[in-house]
């Protein structure tokens, strides 16, 4: 049984997938008109991933994804969320959202509507902090933090697939797919022995390598994106940097930095790098905004 | 005779000292926070302000404790105690550090033990900042508030010390007058939460059903 309130909801979802997948940006409404983002809009944002044309940003503090436009950063639509909003994903149609308050994770319709967990539902994670969906496979990824492990599902049905990690992580908070080789890239704040890093598995599950070796230069790891060039993005919370790495752990470059003015960031969670205009998103939580790195000389 | 002398001195003096004083902060930190990132996650040990052992401004400081502490993070999640605030620096931004030690306990008022990390340690309000001796913290109220002492320990049930009838509990201290909207009417009557964590579980960072 779907409540008025929840139809509702849904429905201006698929309105929304309508408006963004097929016919561009428009409102939830169905106007054409765009919102400039104007804190407290966003109250905490959480992590960010693309769909098409628009971003889906998960808003931790207002218990909701929201939907903006990658160019003019417009709101197009603003999902609530019962809970706290944790990973959420686009693909082959589907809309994938995480939910810190009952550990689940939720998969919907393109017309909106609910149509499976991941896993057994509410309680299947202890804390699903990220997610990452492999199209090719059909394969959700979830950190679950506390569990210490990547569990993997399939998408079209819920059904578990395995799990990555077990042993080899010890506090993992987020991760990424490596669009090159299908690589499984890691954020871990290490247990105090062994440092903070990005542990990397191969496609098969199997740990390859950790970035950087020794020491590194974060200390908090959290939403990470490995890119078309090679490039591995990560921000470090408690710094408010965004690391950009070359595929062998060496750094390239720091952006950002910790603060409220434009251009820093305080308590950053998570970073998306278009491919085609190399502009980087960067939610921006404590400051309750998304930052935007435009391309053109700010990355390597 | 001399040498001795000097010797001798220096040895009352340095008596004196760990007598006097109590241990370094560095000893009384917590193992979890040792084991984090050091004396230079929070100081700055090269170049910065030598008064308060040279910590980094606020934000940074607020940043820190987020690290684990905010969303998505690897501990207790803290609570939302600025949701419409961005700038730690802002006068009513209510950092970690007014109810929250960062290196040990003081003492309650009622001579108990107050659980680790709760009380401030220093009255930011004075300036220079006066260094608190029984567990306190701030009284928010839209702006700089008084400093209170405050209740904090475990009773013999395992029951934590959340609110007290003498108002002096952790929450009753900001969360007992007509800056409570929800709820004000009832407080104002000098009733205390008789739900308490029912309401306001820890694990929800104490926010009520509908803000979850």
């Amino acid at each position: 049984m779907i409540s008025g309130r929840r139809f509702r909801t849904w429905a201006k979802f698929a309105l929304g997938f309508l408006c963004t997948g097929l016919l561009g940006s428009c409102n939830g409404d169905g106007s054409s008109r765009t919102t400039t983002i104007q804190s407290p809009v966003l109250e905490a944002p959480a992590r960010v991933s693309a769909a098409g044309t628009d971003l889906l940003v998960s808003d931790y503090g207002g218990q909701a994804v929201v939907v903006m436009g990658k160019d003019d950063l417009g709101i197009r639509l603003r999902i609530p969320v019962q809970g706290r909003p944790t990973g959420v994903a686009q693909a082959a149609g589907l809309l994938v959202i995480g939910n810190r308050d009952d550990g689940s994770v939720s998969v919907y319709s393109p017309r909106g509507v609910f149509s499976h967990y991941l896993g057994s539902g509410p309680g299947e994670f202890q804390q699903p902090n990220d997610l990452a969906v492999d199209e090719g496979s059909g394969l959700v990824y979830v950190v679950d933090t506390r569990a210490k492990a990547i569990k993997v599902y399939n998408l079209t049905d819920g059904t578990a697939a395995g799990t990555v990690g077990g042993g080899s992580l010890f506090q993992p908070t987020a991760l990424a797919l490596d669009p090159l080789d299908g690589e499984i890239l890691v954020s871990d704040f290490g247990d105090g022995v062994t440092p903070a890093r990005v542990s990397i598995f191969t496609a098969a599950g199997v740990f390859d390598r950790a970035i950087p070796a020794a020491n590194g230069p974060f200390s908090t790891p959290q939403g990470l994106y490995a890119d078309l060039a090679g490039r591995i993005f990560l921000v470090d919370a408690l710094s408010g940097e965004v690391l950009v790495f070359d595929g062998a752990g060496s750094l390239l470059k720091v952006l950002g930095g910790i603060g409220t003015g434009n251009g820093e960031l305080f308590y950053p969670l998570d970073v998306l790098l278009d491919e085609g205009s190399q502009d980087l998103f960067v939610t921006d939580n404590r400051n309750g905004r998304l930052a935007v790195f435009r391309g053109g000389g700010v990355i390597p | 005779m001399k040498t001795l002398g000097t010797f001798c001195l220096f040895a009352a003096l340095a008596v004196l000292a760990l007598t006097a004083y109590p241990p370094s902060p560095a000893q009384a930190l917590i193992a979890a926070h040792l084991d984090y990132n050091g004396c230079d996650t929070c100081h700055d040990l090269h170049g910065g302000p030598a008064l308060f052992g040279g910590l980094l401004d606020d934000v940074t400081r607020e940043a820190t404790c987020l690290g684990c502490h905010g969303p998505l993070g690897i501990a207790t999640e803290a609570a939302v105690h600025n949701p419409n605030r961005r700038d730690p620096d802002r006068f009513d931004y209510i950092t970690c550090m007014e109810c929250h030690n960062p290196h040990d306990n003081q003492p309650n008022v009622l001579l108990g033990t107050n659980i680790r990390l709760i009380g401030i340690e220093f009255d930011y309000n004075a300036s220079p900042p006066e260094p608190q001796t029984l567990a306190t913290i701030r009284e928010e109220n839209g702006g700089l508030g008084p400093i209170r002492n405050v209740v904090f320990e475990v009773r013999s049930g395992a029951v934590t010390d959340f609110h007290r009838a003498d108002r002096q509990g952790i929450c009753a201290i900001c969360h007992a007058s007509t800056n409570e909207n929800e709820h004000g009417l009832t407080f104002l009557q000098g009733a205390t939460c008789t739900n308490g964590l029912g309401c306001h579980p820890h694990s929800f960072q104490f926010l009520p059903p509908g803000r979850r």
